[in-house]
């Protein structure tokens, strides 16, 4: 069946990007100014950049430090998520992270490795981070280091989303490493895109699929970014209550909302929540769709069911 | 000084709640966890 898009796949923030247009001709246009945003939020927010302005904030030992109107906004939605989950989602986390294993980009991170030392992380919790607005500039008490890493993609996706829109006059979709945001008028059936486990699954629709016309759908799961360290089985979603990985309980959390940002700080908070999760996010108004760790399927205000599986070849349902 | 700008704090559901698609049409994304 022909698609009403065509899409570019790249590689970005140490993952991979997608960019979608309704209108072929403009495909490279959204493209350069997806990759203009993104390129503005990498030297804003890395932490694995020693050049980025974030890393310069981590240094910067208790000293209030300017910083840049795309570092200002990110740390603003990175704390504005940390007051909306309660603390569930804290960018205070970046010791705790650094001290599991993840002090580099992902990429470079041995998979396997000896146990790690018992220590007792204490997150500082956003709370201790002032942001000012006039002059943009933060303070972060000394020994803090900030990661960015639960938020930054998501908005990144929505603003790049909604620049390449307005640079093109056309509906885009971008997604960050499965953060996915759409901006300006979808195709005549919603923007289509298949739920897995880890956003490099095949996009070849085997998995469930939903489309979506506006606003932004997220996943977060424990399957993405796992390393092992003895017989521990680590991932990057921090619990900012024991400083080390979120309990199993849920493995995907899948979320729409108005935004990515929303879904994903949405869906964070709730891998993190665990049992409390569903009733959380339907008190939220959310719709989301969560996967145990055992595979069972658990959908929150109206999201709707999968699709049945196909019966296997050469048999009949009963 | 504002210590810290974290208003409105609430998180905005969705305007459309996500359709279910059939199976023939092509996917222009994966959302999963990275």
């Amino acid at each position: 069946m022909t698609e009403d898009w065509t899409a570019a796949r790249f590689a970005a923030l140490g993952t991979t990007a997608v960019v979608a247009v309704a209108a072929p001709d403009v495909l490279d246009e959204a493209r350069a100014a997806v990759e203009a945003v993104i390129a503005a939020v990498d030297i804003a927010c890395s932490r694995f950049r020693d050049d980025s302005e974030l890393m310069g904030v981590n240094r910067a030992r208790g000293r209030t430090t300017p910083v840049s109107p795309t570092l200002h906004e990110a740390l603003r939605v990175a704390l504005w998520a940390a007051a909306v989950t309660d603390g569930l989602v804290d960018p205070t986390v970046g010791e705790a992270v650094r001290l599991l294993g993840y002090d580099r980009d992902f990429g470079a991170i041995a998979r396997l490795g000896p146990p790690l030392p018992t220590r007792v992380v204490k997150v500082p919790g956003w709370q201790a981070v002032r942001l000012d607005d006039c002059p943009p500039a933060v303070t972060v008490p000394a020994g803090v280091q900030l990661d960015l890493g639960a938020t930054a993609k998501a908005w990144c996706a929505d603003r790049a989303a909604d620049a390449a829109a307005t640079a093109t006059g056309q509906g885009v979709l971008v997604s960050l490493g499965g953060d996915i945001a759409v901006a300006g008028p979808a195709p005549a059936d919603g923007w289509v895109v298949q739920l897995a486990d880890r956003h490099d699954a095949p996009a070849d629709g085997s998995g469930p699929c939903v489309a979506i016309t506006v606003g932004g759908l997220a996943t977060s799961s424990t399957a993405a970014r796992r390393w092992w360290r003895g017989s521990s089985a680590l991932h990057h979603i921090v619990d900012p209550g024991t400083g080390s990985v979120a309990e199993p309980c849920w493995r995907t959390v899948s979320v729409a909302a108005a935004s990515s940002a929303d879904a994903n700080a949405a869906a964070t908070a709730a891998i993190i929540l665990g049992p409390a999760a569903p009733s959380w996010l339907a008190g939220q108004g959310l719709v989301a769709r969560l996967v145990g760790e055992d595979g069972t399927i658990e959908t929150v205000g109206g999201w709707p069911a999968d699709r049945p599986e196909p019966a296997p070849a050469g048999r009949r349902p009963a | 000084v504002t210590t810290p700008r974290t208003t409105p704090a609430t998180l905005a559901p969705a305007v459309q709640t996500p359709v279910p698609v059939p199976t023939r049409r092509h996917p222009a994304a994966v959302s999963g966890g990275s």
